[in-house]
């Protein structure tokens, strides 16, 4: 409504625009002269008059100069009342003509609405877990240290740790950490395995750590004797001990020795260490200090004010040199630094990115289909515009209107999505393997929010633009003057040729890098895993060392273990095995073959296990040559091994590995005991089916040393193969280990096909949400490209009708209107598979088991895409072509 | 003696809303206005009127045109809006009540 006197005022404010300060100086000059002629008129002299005048201002131009910041804040007010006056009625208006168009608006809404949610939604959670800083303390100054020999990073040993400690500078604080097992007994439930974490006194401060409760280790706790006190993890706390803060205080048995209940820590821990339950001090005996075979630590450093991550790996890296011939066993031993932040989110940024790459495509995708709804519209709207432009609205004017429509649009399509996306997190969440790190953090959070409203804006100004300069720029007379009918206006239109183009390349790029990861994904599901995991029950247990303190103790409570569950009924066999295939554990070994020089270049990586009788028959690994390992194999008989198929022909090639020999363990006397081979098993996947199989070594546990029982924390996993669901079979599997045992408990009571999916679970995460992006990206493009072609060819009804007339053959002008229909989409499938064919290297580290030019997906995927666009063109130009020509020429 | 109306804390603004409740005028005859009918009893800072119009047009109280002055000059003549005139009112029961609370205890009866 426009008030009275707002023209006026416009008009004054456009003449006197920039001159505030003019306006200001004219009025003072004035006021000036008045007083000064009443100071003359009273007698004074004009000189004298005018000072006085002007000095009753005090300081002139200090008053000047705050009048006109007053003045010009005053503009300001004014436009920016104007603007949002303008915008209100723009919007108004908007509203009106969507509502007076309910198809379209409900088309466009939701075509944005499913654009912004699913590109939300995926950022929503590349936030969670890539994006936010770690919860600690300056983040970015934690590292990791790992050991790395050859290339591959490994844990440390405690005495290559304390020597690091001592030599290295470039370290606020470096801090070990071992993951350990734990039977706890509190006296008031049966004895559990819970996770647990030894870690120094300093861990605490050097990660900024604060306690939830209680207090941390202190230095004198970390030392060997003073060491019996624990700390729980707050999630343990609150569900082991309901929350219950007097347990502070509390002495508990851990390994059956007694430790005193000092602390809660905060659940910021969870970060690195979700599964640790419980935390002791690492107190290192002087045995440990001194043992450099076994690498047991993961070494984490706070860096020291002003020195850069290269200044420490170069430190580091030097240390390390002069360690390899100071420590036995450090021979080719490096170390490597990676940022904490790498360590942890490292593997799932590239993953992350390209799905928010891919989303983003369904977004332009989404923006491209509503820019050609509006673009239809726009020609029928051609009238309209015009006469507001007759009434004197400017092109700068109409631009703004058709561009307030876009935000509108773009606002209600902005509003559903944040639904969608707030649903869409939910689904993720609830159907994402539990590895992933930090996604429960995944949310709606302000970040996310200011994220969809700016996926909103910036796909208003995408769909809008093209729309609204071709509307507010067409022939606007010639519109007035043919009423309204612009047919002929967009048989010529190249913008439109030119979004058809770029849908259909857009469509192709996406639909392409979904495919090839999907075919991925097939493929590996039809891995095979080199074993049978139906109906394998599997358990790891751990003999506490306070009881089975003599490795003969450890192999006679195996035994019998083992005894008891093959006599349960339903079981047809069962087997204990340290390393099981697919849990993403292994231990490596580096084993040099019989009669081969003592190069490091001779040496063979193994990934090494050992194994009861029987567990080839219990996986359904074949034997291929010579055989398991039976009651003949123990301790005092000849070392004995088996290995897998990679490993015979990696470490014997062309021969029979039969009777070949390798080095074991050292003797009493310091000589290795050497190692024959008496089987050769088939392949079993060990890392994930992504991985080749490595060479892989199965020692029998009979002859197994102390010093290996003792590093394995006296661990196995048990294995049965039932004849019906073994999940079935838990609890008679539990009762058969109590029978040996009754404080012993099971931990980790998985079946096989469970393991399996875990290990695949993150692939198919990542597999199902590309199809899903897939599917939303072929469904708009279909519905977008069927559309915008459909238009074409159905605006030329009448030329179709004249041409039909005037005695074309339907043939002529069906491959005529075909062929002009198909020329932009045929430029947009070899600009797309051009871009396509560069962009898929981008996947190259994600796909498996095709190449990132797969020929299949590269040719299906335009196939697809051009017979939609076929069909778009050929349907409508038939019923074209029998509609009778008077008819068609007379709409 | 003379009083400065800006001594006056807040009643600038109304003085200045009731000479121009007679109709527009100019930053100098409001000035003159208020001196005279005051008998030259409160003297109007130039530094003080000028800045206390910008703000007031800026809040919409008053507006501005530029005319014909007395002389014959181009002047730029401020206009009570009805928003001013509202604050006008305002301000003087705001005032009355002020005055009245002070006289009671500087004049008792």
């Amino acid at each position: 409504m426009p008030r009275p006197g707002t023209f006026g005022r416009q008009l004054r404010s456009l003449l006197w625009k920039a001159s505030v300060s003019d306006e200001v100086d004219a009025e003072l000059a004035f006021h000036v002269e008045m007083r000064t002629r009443e100071y003359i008129a009273r007698g004074l002299d004009p000189e004298l008059a005018r000072a006085k005048a002007v000095g009753r201002f005090g300081n002139l131009k200090r008053v000047n100069d705050t009048c006109r910041r007053i003045g010009e804040g005053r503009e300001r007010d004014m436009r920016r009342a104007e603007w949002i006056h303008e915008f209100v009625q723009d919007a108004r208006y908007a509203l009106r003509q969507l509502a007076r168009m309910p198809g379209f608006t409900a088309v466009s809404a939701l075509t944005l609405a499913i654009g912004i949610g699913a590109t939300t939604a995926i950022f929503s959670i590349v936030n969670a877990v890539v994006l936010r800083p770690l919860p600690f303390p300056d983040p970015d100054r934690l590292v990791r240290v790992y050991s790395n020999r050859r290339g591959t990073d490994g844990s440390t040993s405690a005495a290559n740790f304390v020597r690091w400690r001592e030599r290295s500078h470039s370290f606020s604080q470096l801090v070990p950490v071992e993951y350990r097992n734990f039977t706890l007994l509190t006296g008031d439930r049966p004895a559990e395995q819970v996770t647990g974490l030894r870690v120094s006194a300093d861990f605490f401060p050097a990660l900024g750590l604060g306690m939830r409760l209680g207090r941390p280790f202190s230095a004198e706790e970390d030392q060997p004797g003073r060491d019996n006190v624990v700390i729980l993890n707050e999630r343990f706390w609150k569900s082991r001990f309901n929350g219950d803060s007097s347990v502070i205080g509390r002495s508990v048995r851990l390994n059956a020795v007694e430790h005193v209940v000092i602390g809660v820590i905060s659940p910021a821990a969870d970060v690195m260490t979700a599964d640790a339950n419980v935390w002791v001090p690492i107190a290192f005996t002087s045995e440990e200090r001194g043992d450099s075979r076994k690498g047991y630590l993961d070494v984490f450093g706070r860096l020291a004010p002003g020195v850069s991550l290269a200044q420490a790996q170069s430190e580091m890296s030097a240390i390390a040199k002069g360690l390899e011939t100071e420590l036995e066993e450090n021979r080719e031993n490096g170390v490597r630094l990676a940022s904490l932040t790498e360590v942890y989110v490292g593997s799932y940024r590239s993953r992350l990115f390209i799905l928010l790459g891919a989303v983003a495509f369904v977004l332009l995708i989404a923006c491209v289909n509503v820019a050609n709804l509006l673009l239809a519209r726009g020609a029928a709207r051609g009238k309209e515009i015009s006469i507001r432009a007759a009434l004197g609205a400017g092109r700068a004017r109409v631009l703004r209107q058709l561009f307030t429509e876009s935000v509108v649009l773009a606002g209600i399509g902005g509003a559903i999505g944040l639904l969608l996306a707030f649903w869409g997190v939910r689904a993720l969440k609830a159907v994402a393997p539990s590895e992933v790190p930090r996604l429960d953090q995944a949310g709606l959070d302000p970040l996310t929010v200011a994220f969809a409203l700016g996926a909103t804006v910036v796909s208003s100004i995408v769909f809008g633009l093209a729309p609204a300069l071709r509307t507010a720029r067409s022939d606007l007379q010639g519109a007035l003057r043919e009423g309204g009918r612009s047919s002929s206006l967009v048989a010529r239109d190249r913008v439109r040729q030119l979004l058809v183009a770029a849908e259909v390349a857009l469509s192709l790029m996406l639909l392409v890098g979904a495919g090839l990861l999907i075919r991925s994904g097939i493929i590996l599901q039809r891995v095979e895993p080199g074993f049978d995991t139906a109906r394998v029950f599997s358990a790891w247990l751990a003999l506490p060392p306070a009881q089975y303190e003599s490795v003969e103790s450890v192999r006679t409570a195996y035994d019998r273990i083992l005894q008891e569950i093959r006599a349960v009924p339903g079981v047809e066999s069962a087997a204990g095995i340290t390393v099981i295939p697919m849990t993403g554990l292994s231990a490596q070994g580096n084993f040099i073959p019989e009669g081969r020089a003592e190069d490091p270049a001779n040496s063979i990586s193994f990934n090494f296990r050992v194994a009861t009788p029987g567990v080839f028959r219990t996986l359904r690994i074949p034997v291929k040559l010579g055989r398991d390992f039976d009651d003949r194999d123990v301790a005092t008989s000849p070392c004995v091994i088996i290995v897998n198929e990679a490993g015979a022909k990696k470490a014997w090639p062309n021969e029979n590995p039969i009777g070949k020999r390798i080095p074991g363990r050292r003797d009493a006397a310091g000589q290795r005991t050497m190692c024959s081979v008496v089987g050769v098993v088939g392949d079993a996947h060990d890392d994930g089916l992504r991985e080749a199989v490595r060479p892989q070594i199965y020692f029998a546990s009979a002859q197994a040393p102390e010093a290996f029982w003792f590093a394995m924390q006296r661990s196995m996993f048990v294995l049965a193969r039932t004849m019906g669901d073994p999940r079935a079979m838990t609890k008679q599997l539990q009762a058969a280990v109590a029978r040996v045992d009754p404080t012993l408990p099971m931990f980790d009571i998985r079946t096989m096909d469970e393991r399996i999916s875990a290990s695949l679970a993150t692939g198919k995460f990542n597999t199902m949400l590309l199809t899903t992006l897939g599917a939303i990206g072929l469904l708009l493009a279909a519905v977008g490209i069927y559309g915008v072609v459909a238009y074409f060819v159905t605006q030329r009804t009448g030329e179709i009708g004249l041409r039909m007339a005037l005695g074309a053959t339907p043939g002529r002008v069906l491959r005529l209107v075909v062929g002009q229909g198909m020329r932009p989409v045929v430029l947009g499938i070899v600009v797309g598979v051009g871009l396509a064919g560069a962009a898929s290297r981008l996947l190259a580290s994600l796909v498996f088991g095709v190449g990132t030019r797969d020929p299949l997906t590269f040719v299906a995927v335009p196939v697809m895409l051009g017979v939609i666009a076929l069909a778009a063109s050929v349907l409508p130009a038939r019923r074209a072509i029998r509609v009778d020509p008077t008819k068609a020429l007379q709409s | 003696m003379a009083v400065a109306a800006k001594d006056l804390h807040g009643t600038l603004d109304a003085l200045i809303l009731k000479t121009l409740s007679w109709g527009p005028r100019h930053g100098y005859a409001i000035a003159r206005w208020l001196e005279d009918t005051s008998a030259d009893e409160l003297v109007i800072e130039e530094g003080s009127l000028y800045p206390a119009l910008y703000r007031m047009e800026r809040r919409g109280w008053i507006e501005a045109e530029w005319g014909e002055s007395e002389l014959g000059r181009k002047a730029k003549l401020y206009r009570l809006t009805t928003v001013g005139r509202r604050q006008l009112r305002a301000e003087t029961e705001e005032w009355a009540r002020f005055a009245g609370a002070v006289s009671r205890i500087l004049l008792p009866a």
